[in-house]
């Protein structure tokens, strides 16, 4: 049997599954219970110096009936000092020596805000840093701009941390920008250790079909909030790979991970670990014990003797338009002793495909001749029923 | 319904849902369908002077459970020829005189590429054009698409080539990809625009099939980075919506995950005029514009409400609603 041990900016993680920073890692005693329950370290809720007060809170799930896929919030602060977190930081030790651990800040632009924090969190057991340069600009007094989509910003504020901690410095980067590399590679210079990608996508959680406000404040002047959880997970995702094929360093991958299959995928793209944020605040700490039995019981099944076998797999095989095989088709298939005759292909071929599926009998056939290979009606049949085959073979 | 009718730019829609660019609207039969089943208006599928043959498959479907909340997409424009959709247009005017048809177009770095999509087209009685500056799965070094929408500059010269060569209302779909779309929006508006559609898809990966390890849609093992939209895309569309009408009161299509009357309500109420659909109409096909409809004149009834102007801009500060409403008389 192999190991779900993961090693990463030269820590060793018992799994590749963190905390991310947020509500689930306020204090010691949260994280302590996330340890004993079996997660693979933390970085604790974001510490922040010299902000103003008032910060907006409050947060909106993203949902279609009961189902979830998103929360917008303001990004949550800690409610602690740096010398309370130390504290905080100081307890977990006590229980738990060796977790690899965090923690996320975040000041205004000055350097003393900045190094003061830093050199007061470093007197305690943390591996290291994560400045949270997605953190909305409310920050810098502007109306945009995080410290994650200027470069110069975000050199400058890496070089105060790095100049204060021999620690690490990682950077959790914005995925609201044309392209992350111009930024990572400023943060790089700086003296960054490696990137989180990413925090949240800059958004707005709804509107109050009542007042017609937006939610979740219901205030017309603040609407903008930062968008994570599983529909962050493509860019996310996208953003992870541009790091890890262009960058070669080391990517936490943040950004809906809820079961074993996201993790893998963000692995696959280049992510030596990944944190988890959304899942846990909505089905508790105990969702570790899905998340290590499932990869586990993938890596054995593929024969991979441990998390680092599949990380970076998937970058050779993502290419760009102009590479793909045009000249490869599939058709759709659907297996006629499953059908069960609903039309929900039939419906969704001929509003977003190419009215090539049609009723034969009690039954949904394909019409070769029409049928482009777009893939839409695989994806619809509730009953599994249609796959795709290639074309020639057909 | 009596209280749905919108008017942008105009143009006289019957009521605030279109079909938004892309497969839907892929031909003038699926369009006539759609009109035929009481969409109010159609942008049509992107039409370019050197139309690509599509991958297959190019789309995967991203899903928690049985939710669909997202749909990722690897293809670029139309792949019909301008010439073709000279007919097709044609034969959507035919059945349909007076239904608004937005063409949707896009060129490149030069000024022909977009001047011959609109000489062409126009004389076929569309009511508007589209400037597609938002597609993002162009390779990298190609000069179209999003890379044309995300530097204000390059899109003002885009948007002024075209304005030389139509009065049109000229709307502008913005890509959702950048740090702050409000130099685009002054950039667009300065070279002549009249109106947005916020917004085209994020650029995302849709997935990774555990098997082999290519992304999704996997064609012949391998993938790409694509556009993706659905719900997962509304919030952030939401918010760029906020972002435009609050830089300008030009008129603005919401686009991004409307599935239900209530999505198109948060987009009126960020100050969108009307609203596109796409991936709702090609997972659950064309008749949901039935509840769509339906719904949104119920609301409007519940409120005592005789217009969806009443709800244009309402989430947002008083003066903002103020400027917007100086659109709608």
């Amino acid at each position: 049997m192999g190991t779900l041990s993961a090693h990463m900016l030269g820590l060793h993680f018992p799994n590749p599954f963190i905390l991310a920073a947020g509500p689930a890692t306020a204090n010691a005693e949260r994280v302590v219970e996330a340890f004993r329950a079996g997660w693979g370290g933390a970085v604790l809720q974001t510490v922040a110096a010299g902000l103003p007060d008032g910060w907006p809170q409050g947060s909106q799930v993203i949902r279609s009936g009961a189902k979830r896929w998103g929360i917008v919030d303001f990004n949550t602060r800690s409610e602690l000092t740096p010398r309370l977190m130390g504290q905080e930081i100081d307890k977990i030790r006590d229980s738990f020596p060796d977790h690899p651990l965090l923690v996320s800040i975040i000041a205004d632009d000055r350097a003393e805000a900045w190094q003061e924090m830093v050199r007061e969190l470093d007197a305690h057991g943390v591996d290291g840093f994560e400045v949270h340069a997605g953190w909305s600009s409310l920050v810098r007094g502007g109306s945009v701009g995080e410290l994650g989509q200027d470069a110069q910003a975000l050199a400058r504020t890496s070089k105060w941390v790095r100049q204060a901690t021999a620690r690490l410095l990682v950077v959790k980067l914005s995925p609201n920008v044309i392209d992350i590399l111009p930024v990572a590679w400023a943060a790089v210079e700086a003296g960054a250790d490696g990137f989180t990608a990413t925090s949240g996508l800059s958004a707005l959680g709804g509107i109050d079909a009542d007042t017609l406000l937006p939610l979740p404040l219901r205030d017309p002047a603040h609407i903008v909030g930062s968008y994570r959880g599983p529909g962050l997970k493509p860019v996310a995702l996208r953003w992870t790979a541009s790091l890890a094929k262009k960058l070669g360093r080391p990517v936490f991958g943040c950004g809906g991970v809820a079961e074993w299959q996201d993790a893998a995928e963000f692995l696959a793209l280049g992510a030596s670990v990944v944190q988890v944020g959304a899942a846990v605040e909505w089905e508790g700490v105990g969702i570790i014990g899905r998340l290590t039995e499932g990869l586990q019981e993938y890596l054995g099944r593929k024969g991979f003797a441990s998390p680092a076998d599949i990380v970076g797999k998937a970058l050779p095989r993502l290419v760009e338009f102009d590479d793909l095989n045009l000249n490869s088709e599939i058709l759709a298939v659907i297996d006629e002793t499953r059908c069960t005759g609903c039309d929900v292909c039939i419906r969704a071929c001929s509003s977003g495909g190419f009215q090539a599926i049609d009723h034969v009998g009690p039954v949904a056939r394909v019409d070769r001749l029409k049928c482009d290979g777009c893939g839409l009606c695989i994806y619809v049949c509730p009953e599994g029923a249609i796959r795709r085959m290639p074309k020639q073979v057909a | 319904m009596p209280g749905l009718e919108i008017s942008f730019l105009g143009i006289e829609f019957p009521n605030p849902f279109l079909l938004a660019s892309g497969p839907p609207s892929a031909s003038g039969a699926m369009v006539v369908e759609a009109f035929k089943a009481g969409w109010g208006g159609a942008a049509l599928k992107t039409i370019s002077l050197d139309p690509t043959r599509p991958p297959s498959p190019r789309v995967h479907v991203i899903q928690s459970g049985k939710l669909k909340w997202g749909m990722l997409d690897i293809e670029l424009f139309s792949d019909m020829t301008v010439e073709q959709w000279e007919g097709e247009i044609d034969r959507i005017r035919d059945a349909f005189p007076d239904r608004p048809i937005i063409a949707s177009i896009s060129g490149t770095n030069t000024p022909g590429s977009w001047q011959e999509l609109v000489e062409r087209i126009e004389p076929h009685g569309v009511n508007a054009f589209e400037m597609n500056t938002s597609c993002p799965n162009f390779s990298e070094g190609v000069e179209r698409g999003s890379k044309l929408g995300q530097d204000p500059e390059t899109l003002g010269l885009a948007v002024s080539w075209v304005r030389q060569v139509t009065k049109l209302p000229l709307i502008v779909k913005l890509t959702p990809n950048v740090a702050d779309l409000r130099p685009l929006v002054r950039a667009a508006l300065e070279a002549g625009a009249d109106g947005f559609c916020a917004t085209n898809s994020l650029s995302g990966i849709g997935g990774v099939d555990l098997d082999d390890f290519a992304p999704l849609p996997s064609v012949d093992g391998i993938g790409m980075i694509g556009g993706y939209g659905g719900p997962g895309l509304r919030p952030v569309a939401l918010r760029c919506t906020a972002d435009i009408v609050q830089t300008s009161p030009a008129p603005v299509f919401g686009c991004g995950g409307i599935s239900k009357w209530q999505d198109a309500v948060e987009y009126l109420a960020v100050g969108a005029s009307a609203v596109q659909v796409c991936t709702a109409v090609m997972l659950d096909g064309l008749r949901i514009i039935r509840r769509l409809t339906r719904g949104l004149d119920e609301y409007l009834q519940s409120r005592g409400l005789d217009s969806v102007t009443a709800i244009i801009g309402r989430g947002l500060p008083d003066g903002t609603r103020e400027g917007l409403l100086r659109f709608y008389g």
